[in-house]
């Protein structure tokens, strides 16, 4: 998780582009691949996010992440599978569960929209730092400050609590509880429970974040930034290219 | 009793070394404090201790069970965790609920569940708030929680990360008893703290860790008269240690203030004194 959601430093040309244009890109090839309902398409996307890591130099990073939602996008597609009877039958994986043509193209299908949809969130992240996309949103999208900050900290914090997670099961291991099981079902089981510690950590970090927000005058004025974000051709090239891919989904679509 | 040979652990392969090759050997009852400079490899190597981590290179041994091939959960049942910081480790509904989890998972007999229970609340002052909400609770006391939980356990071996965290001097005190007492039944007990009046007053064996190595390993009044290696982590001897060395070579075996008392009578009384 911490992988997924976490800026990588570099200087390539995806570096350099404007957040906004990142943030449109992301936002635009997500809405893309929902309206498309082309294999092709999404193979597309998925191919062209790769080839973008690629370039950007943080082509580990990112099929550590593309890993991750494959292992996701297979238990989705197997349970697309279980639950699609129409179509050829193949064979039956139980007594009276089939396996389709329709539901096999169907739960391929979902598996590329769901990876080709989130790889570009997390690519875009990635490639953007966080103080650089709140001024986006903030002076670029008007959003309010006090919303932007909202977001931004949201995803600033899933990596300490992914590891304020680790620790939790940690802590529980060593009290004897499996959580070091290699059964999965049993695994979502003893872990569910766990949620609560972290949930109250949680809650116990905004209220001591928020006071310490209120005592340093958070919102308190009008806001300026330090540094002006400019667009240069690279990128209308690069809106150019989303609005295509845009396009392209809806004729295909 | 754990045997930790030639250990050395990294994050991941392109990360630095945070344990460079350690050996210890901590045998049946004994007190260690392991003590050294945020960041010097304290909690790594204790978290070596129950499989929460495993050695890139080298071994531990606790009783014979070799901690990379044995599951967290069962080398439970001989070593007892306390974690820094409390609220990693609540989540029951309540303080009983939070002290029986273990228990449960162990496999206790239930009918010694509730017993011992009862007598470790008593033991840390928590049977008045058995039937409280734990997160209610204030800090101090949310830590003595976390201490019953893993006390229950009756683990031959103790671990604690910092246990009198959050505690006034009082609690601090209590707390440090009760471990005393349990060393005295024969636990083993390896602590990391901070307070080195608490290393000096309680622990019986200290290393130092610094950068990963083990810099002193020692009894606690050799060590905490060191003041180069413990300077090198920033640490300073406790108060009647600094005061026992700048009296001078008749202070040398003085690490409490009784010592220090008497020491003071003889030497003035051995001068012509009359006291």
């Amino acid at each position: 998780m911490k992988q997924m959601l976490e800026y990588v430093h570099g200087n390539s040309i995806f570096h350099r582009l404007n957040p906004l244009i990142k943030l449109i890109w992301a936002f635009v090839t997500c809405v893309a691949c929902f309206i498309s309902s082309s294999h092709l398409f999404l193979l597309g996307v998925l191919l062209m996010t790769i080839v973008i890591a690629g370039i950007s130099g943080v082509l580990g990073r990112a099929m550590g992440v593309f890993k991750a939602l494959l292992v996701l996008g297979l238990f989705l597609m197997l349970f697309q599978l279980l639950f699609t009877p129409h179509g050829r039958v193949y064979f039956y994986i139980l007594p009276g569960v089939p396996v389709t043509d329709l539901g096999l193209s169907f739960s391929l299908l979902l598996m590329l929209k769901m990876m080709a949809a989130l790889s570009p969130l997390s690519l875009m992240l990635m490639l953007t730092p966080m103080n650089e996309l709140l001024t986006a949103m903030t002076h670029n999208l008007r959003v309010p400050y006090r919303y932007a900050f909202v977001v931004v900290t949201a995803l600033r914090f899933i990596p300490t609590f992914s590891q304020e997670m680790d620790q939790i099961m940690q802590a529980q291991r060593s009290r004897g509880h499996e959580t070091d099981t290699r059964n999965p079902f049993k695994k979502v089981r003893v872990i569910l429970p766990m949620c609560i510690p972290l949930l109250i950590s949680s809650v116990r970090r905004v209220e001591t974040m928020a006071i310490s927000l209120e005592t340093r005058g958070f919102c308190t004025g009008p806001r300026s930034c330090r540094k002006k974000l400019g667009f240069t051709l690279f990128d209308l090239l690069a809106i150019i290219i989303v609005v295509a891919v845009l396009l392209l989904s809806i004729a295909i679509g | 009793m754990i045997s930790i040979r030639n250990l050395t652990y990294r994050y991941n392969k392109k990360a630095p070394l945070i344990l460079d090759h350690i050996n210890l050997e901590i045998g049946h009852g004994e007190f260690v404090a392991l003590i050294g400079q945020n960041g010097a490899g304290k909690t790594t190597l204790l978290k070596q201790l129950n499989g929460l981590l495993r050695p890139s290179s080298g071994s531990v041994t606790i009783n014979g069970l070799d901690t990379a091939t044995t599951r967290t959960s069962e080398l439970a049942r001989h070593i007892g965790y306390l974690f820094q910081n409390p609220d990693h480790q609540i989540f029951c509904n309540t303080v009983y609920d939070e002290i029986r989890f273990g228990l449960v998972n162990i496999k206790c007999q239930p009918e010694l569940i509730d017993e011992r229970i009862r007598k470790i609340s008593g033991l840390l002052g928590l049977d008045h708030i058995l039937a409280r909400n734990p997160f209610t609770l204030s800090r101090g006391e949310r830590q003595r929680v976390a201490l019953a939980s893993v006390l229950a356990l009756e683990t031959d071996i103790l671990v604690l990360d910092e246990p009198t965290t959050g505690q006034d001097y009082k609690e601090c005190m209590e707390i440090m008893e009760i471990v005393k007492s349990l060393n005295e039944q024969g636990k083993t007990i390896i602590m990391v703290s901070h307070d080195m009046e608490v290393v000096g007053d309680y622990c019986k064996r200290t290393i130092i860790l610094n950068n990963g190595r083990v810099l002193e390993d020692d009894e606690t009044s050799i060590v905490l008269r060191k003041s180069q290696s413990l300077g090198m982590s920033g640490l300073e001897p406790p108060q009647i240690i600094q005061l026992a060395l700048r009296l001078g070579s008749s202070f040398h075996k003085v690490n409490s203030p009784e010592e220090m008392a008497k020491t003071i009578i003889s030497c003035t009384v051995s001068g012509g004194v009359r006291v």
